[in-house]
């Protein structure tokens, strides 16, 4: 009886092994890999959707990277993935697609729905960047810089951690999006590529209220604004005070804020940054000069400069920082809350102190 | 050293708590008295579980079918004895169905969910039918496994860029809130360990001792906490209502740049493949074996059909049900098992106090 079975449950096993046919049912040269995906407002229909397509090669070399970019149109997105998915001779596969482009005229108050395809799904990564394509997602993905090697490589890296961090690549994934989409007191942000010649640039940020574009941060502002979100990378402030010039490479950067709300007078949001750095370029020799002086000149910059930045997000009544929900976090007045910090946002001042210390000054004096 | 075999089915429950959507169910009620629920889950979920190893450790060897035989009535006995089987047979089913969805959406979409769950209940069925010894020894050598992955992962989770600590805190205003039932019954799932000595203490032939105890207060609380903070932690106070698979969606927004496998989530797959499939024999372990004392004398020759029968009709309901239904069936075996456990333990320091 025993061994009978054992020669049954044998025979099933080897039944059972036939039922193996590869990468659920499809392998994997009948797949087509997706890479980045785009979405534009179309012409006729509502929208666009771009996919950039990766074509295996055998050789990896700079230059050489094979796409093939489709487009559709339709009303919504899963038709016109549909419609994609019957162009193309294999099946689409979006478990490696790395980012995700939505063109400039999407950004309106209908982001949501737009992007509620995206956040459905489960065959596309949480982790995946996103970003907003100026002018549009299509020719963002269409461009490839000579120096690409795997396709849509440059895109990718632009907003990892693993190249030599920029500080004006300020990277958004598809849950944090999602997330600052619904959480009070702590407002979207999304990075802006846009074209350039044959490649593309990113070094602005758009921010967004819960519904719409709000304002657009511009490079000057774009590194001191991915220093409060981000991880901090290094970037550079160049200043200039009478005849004394010099530019400053910060290398380390913490701060840390509290916001007050003394009776009768305006609630001051207190920042204490925290910064230091090594010259990096100068119109004269600074290493015998009174170091404490030279520091005061950067310090008044960047103060002035975050100053601006808070402002200029205070005006749109945009919180793309937190200071919301670290207020929330803080005082506990139940369900008001909310409307209590709205009112404090709009009247807060903003008090900023630097503290810089410049390491050194090079290896000249 | 035995002893620790004691602890084992503790830390499967705790484990298995992400896939059978207690943070889902906690998270719903963050602002109602989550916090509360979780605090008195601890307090209450390890008395019970020490009152009741402090009772069956007067039985050394003896599962709960074999304790009644001489104290209570047949009738008694079979009814007690098949609705506790009924309640695990229940929970294996639950885990399975849900596990087989979550392997459908983020594993293969293409699957047909018959055959996933074929294959699940296949497994199931034969691990279940193995001795009790077996399926301890089983459950060590999976634990050892995959409990440094799970370490791995929280340590992740917390070290995420966009972990975010005010929303957390955001939550604590919440504290003092009163829990439902409810949640109550949902956070003390996590203790629920203990109950599997109705059947697996005829492994514990010598008296299990309670030296260690404080594992279990400490493990759970660390457990539950993280389960409940860490997806608000990271998808925030709001948005993270909007996720049915909770911890599957949590685990995939964690990144790891110098992996081999940049996606965590699939470290997170493969450890609750073996975690789902070891509730699953467990439960369905106990299940039969509860449900098979009933036919005294000839019990061993029931199992294989009261595996069948169960297998069969995990088969049927997994088809026929959705994930609505799913969790509403969960929400209801907590407080279900909540109320049982509550009248067991009562019964068996009686049981206890009577023998002494």
């Amino acid at each position: 009886m025993r061994r009978r079975l054992g020669v049954l449950f044998g025979v099933l096993f080897v039944l059972l092994l036939f039922g193996l046919s590869g990468c659920g049912f499809k392998d994997i040269d009948k797949r087509f890999f997706v890479v980045a995906i785009g979405i534009d407002q179309g012409k006729e229909k509502q929208y666009k959707v771009s996919l950039k397509l990766a074509i295996p090669t055998h050789r990896i070399e700079p230059g050489h990277a094979a796409f093939q970019i489709i487009s559709q149109e339709a009303d919504t997105i899963s038709q016109a993935l549909e419609l994609l998915n019957s162009n193309v001779d294999k099946e689409l596969d979006l478990g490696h697609s790395k980012i995700f482009i939505i063109g400039r005229n999407l950004a309106n108050d209908e982001i949501l729905t737009t992007t509620d395809w995206i956040f459905r799904g489960s065959d596309v990564q949480r982790i995946e960047y996103m970003a907003l394509a100026n002018p549009s997602a299509e020719e963002i993905l269409e461009a490839s810089p000579r120096s690409e090697r795997v396709p849509a490589d440059s895109l990718i890296l632009s907003f990892g951690h693993e190249k030599i961090g920029s500080s004006l690549a300020v990277t958004e994934y598809l849950y944090d999006f999602y997330n600052r989409m619904f959480e009070l007191g702590k407002d979207p942000f999304l990075p802006v590529v846009s074209k350039k010649g044959k490649s593309f640039e990113v070094n602005q940020v758009a921010l967004f209220n819960k519904k719409e574009l709000k304002m657009v941060i511009q490079p000057g502002q774009t590194e001191l604004f991915s220093q409060l979100v981000r991880k901090p990378s290094n970037f550079v402030v160049s200043v200039k005070k009478d005849h004394l010039r010099y530019s400053l490479l910060i290398q380390s950067f913490t701060y840390r804020y509290q916001i007050q709300t003394p009776r009768q007078q305006p609630p001051i949001l207190q920042m204490d940054i925290k910064v230091r750095g090594r010259i990096q370029e100068a119109n004269q020799a600074l290493f015998d000069k009174n170091w404490g002086e030279i520091e005061r000149i950067a310090e008044k910059n960047i103060e002035n400069r975050y100053k601006n930045l808070l402002e200029s997000m205070q005006k749109h009544q945009i919180d793309p920082i937190g200071f919301g929900l670290h207020y929330m976090a803080r005082n506990h007045y139940g369900k008001k809350e909310w409307e209590l910090w709205q009112e404090i946002y709009s009247k807060m001042k903003f008090n900023i102190t630097v503290d810089l210390e410049i390491e050194s000054t090079g290896i000249i004096k | 050293m035995m002893n620790r075999y004691y602890f084992y089915p503790f830390i499967l429950c705790m484990l298995v708590n992400t896939i059978f959507y207690v943070p889902v169910i906690l998270v719903e009620y963050r602002f109602q008295g989550a916090w509360l629920a979780i605090l008195f889950a601890i307090v209450f979920g390890s008395t019970l579980a020490y009152l009741f190893t402090r009772t069956m450790r007067q039985f050394p060897g003896q599962g709960l079918p074999e304790i009644f035989e001489q104290r209570l009535p047949v009738m008694l006995s079979s009814v007690i004895s098949f609705s506790l089987g009924l309640l695990w047979i229940v929970a294996g089913g639950v885990v399975l169905i849900a596990f087989s969805y979550i392997a459908k959406m983020f594993l293969n979409p293409s699957i047909p969910i018959e055959q996933l769950l074929f294959c699940l209940i296949i497994v199931s069925c034969y691990a279940a039918t193995r001795s009790t010894a077996a399926i301890n020894y089983l459950s060590e050598i999976i634990l050892i496994f995959i409990l440094p992955i799970v370490v791995f992962i929280l340590f992740k989770a917390l070290q995420s860029e966009t972990f975010e600590w005010n929303a957390i805190m955001v939550t604590t205003e919440y504290i003092f809130e009163i829990p439902s039932w409810n949640t109550l019954a949902t956070a003390m799932f996590c203790f629920t360990g203990y109950m599997t000595l109705i059947v697996l203490n005829r492994f514990f032939t010598w008296r299990i001792s309670l030296t260690h105890f404080w594992l279990v207060p400490v493990t759970g609380a660390i457990t539950l906490v993280s389960t409940f903070l860490i997806p608000i932690g990271i998808h925030g106070t709001q948005a993270v209502e909007n996720y049915l698979y909770l911890w599957v969606n949590t685990v995939d927004s964690l990144r790891m740049e110098f992996g081999f496998i940049e996606r965590v989530v699939f470290y997170y797959l493969m450890v609750y493949v073996a975690v789902s499939l070891l509730f699953i024999s467990m439960s369905w372990h106990i299940g039969t074996e509860l449900v098979s004392s009933i036919f005294r004398g000839q019990s061993k020759r029931y199992r294989w059909i009261i595996v069948g029968v169960v297998g069969i009709a995990t088969w049927w309901y997994g088809r026929l049900t959705n994930e609505k239904q799913l969790i509403m069936v969960a929400e209801q075996w907590f407080m279900i098992r909540f109320m049982m456990e509550l009248l067991l333990v009562l019964l068996m320091v009686l049981i206890g106090r009577r023998k002494q």
